[in-house]
């Protein structure tokens, strides 16, 4: 084992204090933890070892009217030896008596029994499958077990216990395996309101965002990632269709105003949200139209207008005013904002060119302007050659729209390599299928001129970008030269944004407002700022994702709340999947129009019906993690109700052994320490039985188990709790079966149905269906031996 | 408080100081205590995992795993080994170790030491055990070579020639 430090703790107190600093780990029995540290299973190992089997008093079983309280502490072999125990609750002597082999209960605490760490080959033994594996629960991209070997793995789908690999590539954090989930389910509205939570423009990113969640789904380590923007895109039409339905209504006015500069994604998502708090939002900006670059910028091939208008009519309807044309700085001061309104949000991007130094470069035409303009209206080509300096998505825009125009050539000149371009890879693709020339690794070096005409630019040959630690610094070579011959250069390298309205009100640094990354909070007490204007170059889900951020934090400071907003996690739910999602498939491809029919105006991708959004849906492997419970006493313990007491920093709670298996592996947190376990008494007329199905007698985990507890009269049963283990990433309560049973005698007939219901529910993985029929059978045989004990 | 800096056992009968951060440090297991500081090379280490009973000892009366044992956290107590059972003065073996023998209830040996360890916590407890009885304290002891029958007959023999506690 590799060495750490070793402390005994003397109370619960120090154990607690202890293990609240530092990497620790308790060890009470040490018969699972010792094998966890010489494997080397834990992403980190601990630097302390803290032994609570000091800690007196914590080794008790104790019988009062109430029922059974158990000391922590406790041996599973002073457990199963109990007389009390023995006599009312046997279930617990014989799931304590099937753990492992006499040595273990001897050695082996109730306790560490519970706590027993998770349950899976990839997650147990990291090391032995070629080179170390870290699973999903260890914070690696995906679970093993979904793919690969799962044969003793959950036949319930999985739980998830911290965002899947999809959701936390995503700027906004949406929740993409849920929604996706809702939709299998068909229902779209759910599934709507799931992905409003964290984005109110679905129908703007559907089209537009570079889908970061693509690139990290784990299916694209099997056969291909989701195409997560075509559903996105989907619903996000579907919300613009449905508004009105789906969108929640503010809540209740609180009368506080936030004034929101700037219409773009920031702002519009800011507003959003600030609205469904009650508060009164007005959002400004100086254009004729809302939506900032949504509106003028981004082409309308890849961005409809119409998307935009709807969008804004949207959040409109929900009560969110837009002032037009008022341009702040020049017709209402920011000072005057600050007064009028509680918060201020500034979202204003980033409209202005930038100097590349270049002799003569005032005689180019300034790309976003181009674009703004087709946009206003003037659609007409600058040129008949155009050349477009820049390597960006911005650029390729520029060139596309200018062939679309009716320019005869375009020609994009950037100083990086091809792969090097910022510019997203499909957008390079459809430049050039477009006929858009490329030409990378060059340097603007000279504008070239004819009586004062532009005629052409010189290019000297970049040989490096970026220096060694990452910052912009070309290098050229002065002697590779070459020349595009050009009527109109057009600059498409950077933005900048315009401060003027904002200097002396706020902190400024390198030409953008600072702004706290969490807060999106300015040093300006109620003002905030986001997007382009405090990023700098922003995707527009980043943007979003900055508005929601300012949201909730502007919420806070109006209302003089503390930012907790306290995790509802409860029992997570068990996550399903589509049945056969294990089966090789292909990613849904959107597919443009033919070129020649590509216009300045239409959509270039018409999007996917309904039916096709659903079979991409199925793909989604709603990534959790689908191991087994570990412990037998768990199984008993849930079916006899019992209650876990916990010690924490925050002081001591008890609930019950559902809730402790609730969040996953457990709900301990860090510095918690189980210190009892109590057993409801169990009341008159109660019948208890365990089984554990294993391959092995002994040392072996259960391939299934069921423990329950039911309470007859005359023949009758009045209650029944069953519990499975080792079928889902936690004791699995059957109550479809629990059901089937109230009211009836426990006979052969009743005891097949409620087997038949327990295993309704189930979804095996690709290698585990077998468990199924054999879990069927477990229930059926422990409910027939309900029937026939007579106690 | 400062941690303590040593550790005191009783070995077979005989007591050991061990310092910690120089005889031992805070991971060493007990087996690796018992066999690489004290050479009592009986008790074996196989899966070293707390699952095959190799290293069986008996820690204050109790069958025990010693691979799964912390040795910092035996202070104070009390360790039978393969090698306390043999009478010290004389020599003379275990009547189990004897009948082991007599059995030939053992092919490679190496699981040998943990399965009489194991028996003598049991018989200790409970002189006259049933054959179920044996069998479930000897169901965390795993033999290779399949000496489980000679093992039943060995202890077997031990109870019913009353020779055991002698």
């Amino acid at each position: 084992m590799k060495p750490f430090k070793h402390k005994d703790a003397k109370t619960v107190r120090e154990a607690v204090k202890l293990q609240s600093k530092g990497k620790t780990k308790l060890i009470a029995g040490g018969t699972d933890l010792l094998g966890i540290l010489k494997d080397e299973i834990l992403p980190e190992y601990p630097e302390t070892i803290i032994n609570i089997k000091a800690i007196p008093n914590l080794d008790y079983i104790k019988e009062d009217a109430r029922g059974l309280k158990i000391g922590a502490l406790t041996k599973l072999e002073d457990i199963a030896g109990s007389p009390i125990v023995r006599e009312k609750y046997k279930i617990l002597v014989e799931a304590a008596e099937a753990v492992a082999t006499p040595h273990i209960r001897t050695m082996g605490t109730l306790g560490g029994n519970l706590c027993q760490d998770v349950r899976c080959w990839y997650y147990r033994y990291p090391n032995q499958i070629g080179g170390r594996i870290d699973c999903y629960l260890k914070g690696g991209k995906e679970c093993y077990a979904l793919t690969r070997e799962n044969q003793y793995h959950s036949i319930f789908g999985g739980l998830r216990f911290t965002a899947p690999s999809c959701q936390s590539a995503c700027p906004g954090h949406v929740i993409i395996p849920t929604y996706l989930s809702q939709i299998r389910e068909g229902n779209f509205l759910e599934a709507a309101r799931s992905l409003l939570r964290n984005n109110p423009l679905p129908a703007i990113t559907g089209r537009v965002c570079p889908h970061f969640c693509e690139q990290s789904c784990s299916r694209g380590n099997f056969d291909e990632s989701l195409s997560i923007r075509d559903i996105e895109r989907l619903v996000g039409d579907y919300i613009l269709d449905k508004a009105d339905e789906i969108i929640e209504k503010p809540g209740k006015s609180t009368r506080k105003k936030v004034a929101i500069i700037g219409s773009g994604p920031a702002g519009l998502a800011a507003a959003y949200y600030l609205r469904l708090s009650g508060h009164h939002v007005t959002v400004f900006d100086r254009m004729e139209e809302a939506g900032g670059l949504l509106r003028y910028v981004i082409p309308s091939y890849r961005l409809p207008k119409d998307i935009v208008r709807r969008t804004v009519k949207m959040l409109e309807n929900i009560g969110i005013e837009f002032r037009l044309k008022v341009d702040i700085g020049k017709d209402i001061t920011i000072d005057n904002l600050k007064k009028d309104y509680d918060a201020v949000f500034i979202g204003t991007g980033a409209w202005n060119p930038v100097s590349i130094g270049l002799d003569g470069e005032e005689s180019a035409v300034f790309g976003l302007e181009f674009l703004a303009n087709v946009q206003k209206g003037i659609k007409k080509a600058l040129g008949k050659k155009v050349l477009v300096i820049g390597g960006g998505n911005a650029a390729i825009d520029v060139a596309i729209s200018s062939l679309r125009l009716g320019a005869e050539e375009a020609t994009m000149v950037c100083l990086e390599k091809r792969e090097e371009m910022p510019a997203l890879p499909w957008e390079i693709e459809q430049a050039e299928e477009e006929n858009v020339r490329i030409m990378p690794s060059w340097g603007p070096h000279k504008i070239l001129k004819s009586n004062g005409k532009v005629v052409g630019l010189e290019f000297i040959r970049c040989t490096s970008v970026y220096d060694k630690s990452g910052h912009f610094a070309p290098t050229y070579n002065e002697n590779v030269k070459t020349t595009v011959e050009a009527d109109v250069i057009v600059m498409a390298v950077g933005y900048a944004a315009d401060l003027k309205f904002a200097e002396g009100v706020v902190n400024i640094s390198r030409g953008l407002i600072g702004a706290n990354h969490e807060t999106q909070a300015t040093n300006v007490p109620g003002v905030f700022a986001g997007g382009a204007v405090a990023r700098g170059p922003a995707t527009v889900i980043e943007a979003i994702a900055d508005g929601k951020r300012a949201a909730v934090a502007i919420d806070a400071y109006l209302k003089k709340a503390g930012s907790d907003r306290g995790n509802a996690a409860g029992p997570f739910p068990l996550l399903k999947f589509n049945a056969e999602y294990y089966k090789k498939t292909e990613k849904l491809k959107a597919s443009r129009i033919p070129v020649n029919q590509r216009t300045i105006d239409i959509e270039d991708t018409p999007g996917f019906s309904l039916n096709q959004i659903k079979t991409e849906a199925n793909r989604c492997f709603n990534c959790g993690c689908v191991s087994v419970n570990a412990s037998d006493t768990g199984v008993a313990l849930e079916a006899l109700n019992a209650r876990v007491k916990i010690v924490g920093a925050r002081g001591t709670r008890t609930i019950s052994v559902a809730e402790f298996f609730g969040s996953f592996p457990n709900a301990l947190e860090q510095g918690d320490i189980v210190t009892e376990i109590q057993v409801p008494a169990l009341r008159d007329g109660a019948r208890q039985t365990f089984v554990k199905f294993q391959l092995r007698e002994a040392i072996d985990f259960a391939l299934v188990s069921v423990a329950s507890v039911v309470t007859m009269k005359n023949g009758t049963c009045q209650d029944a709790r069953i519990v499975l283990g080792a079928v889902a990433p936690r004791p699995l309560r059957a109550t479809a079966a629990e059901k089937v049973l109230v009211g009836r005698a426990l006979d052969d007939k009743q005891a097949a149905a409620a087997a038949e219901a327990a295993l309704e529910d189930a979804l095996p993985l690709e290698k585990n269906s077998y468990k199924i029929p054999i879990a069927r059978e477990m229930v059926h045989r422990a409910i027939v031996n309900l029937g026939t004990s007579g106690k | 408080m400062p941690d303590k800096s040593t550790i005191n056992l009783v070995v077979n009968g005989k007591p050991y100081e061990l310092m910690i951060g120089k005889d031992i440090i805070p991971s060493d297991t007990l087996a690796e205590t018992l066999r690489n500081n004290l050479g009592l090379l009986g008790t074996k280490i196989s899966c070293d995992r707390g699952a095959c009973g190799t290293c069986t000892v008996i820690l204050n009366g109790k069958a025990v795993l010693s691979c799964t044992i912390l040795t910092v956290e035996c202070d104070g107590m009390s360790v039978t080994t393969i090698e306390g059972l043999e009478d010290p003065k004389t020599g003379q073996l275990h009547p189990l170790q004897q009948s082991f023998i007599d059995h030939t209830a053992f092919q490679c040996g190496f699981c040998t030491p943990g399965i009489i360890m194991t028996v003598k916590d049991l018989l200790d407890k409970n002189p006259k055990p049933t054959e179920g009885e044996i069998k479930q304290a000897l169901s965390g002891n795993f033999c290779r070579c399949i000496s489980h029958y000679e093992v039943l007959k060995a202890v077997t023999a031990v109870i019913e020639g009353g020779e055991y506690g002698k």
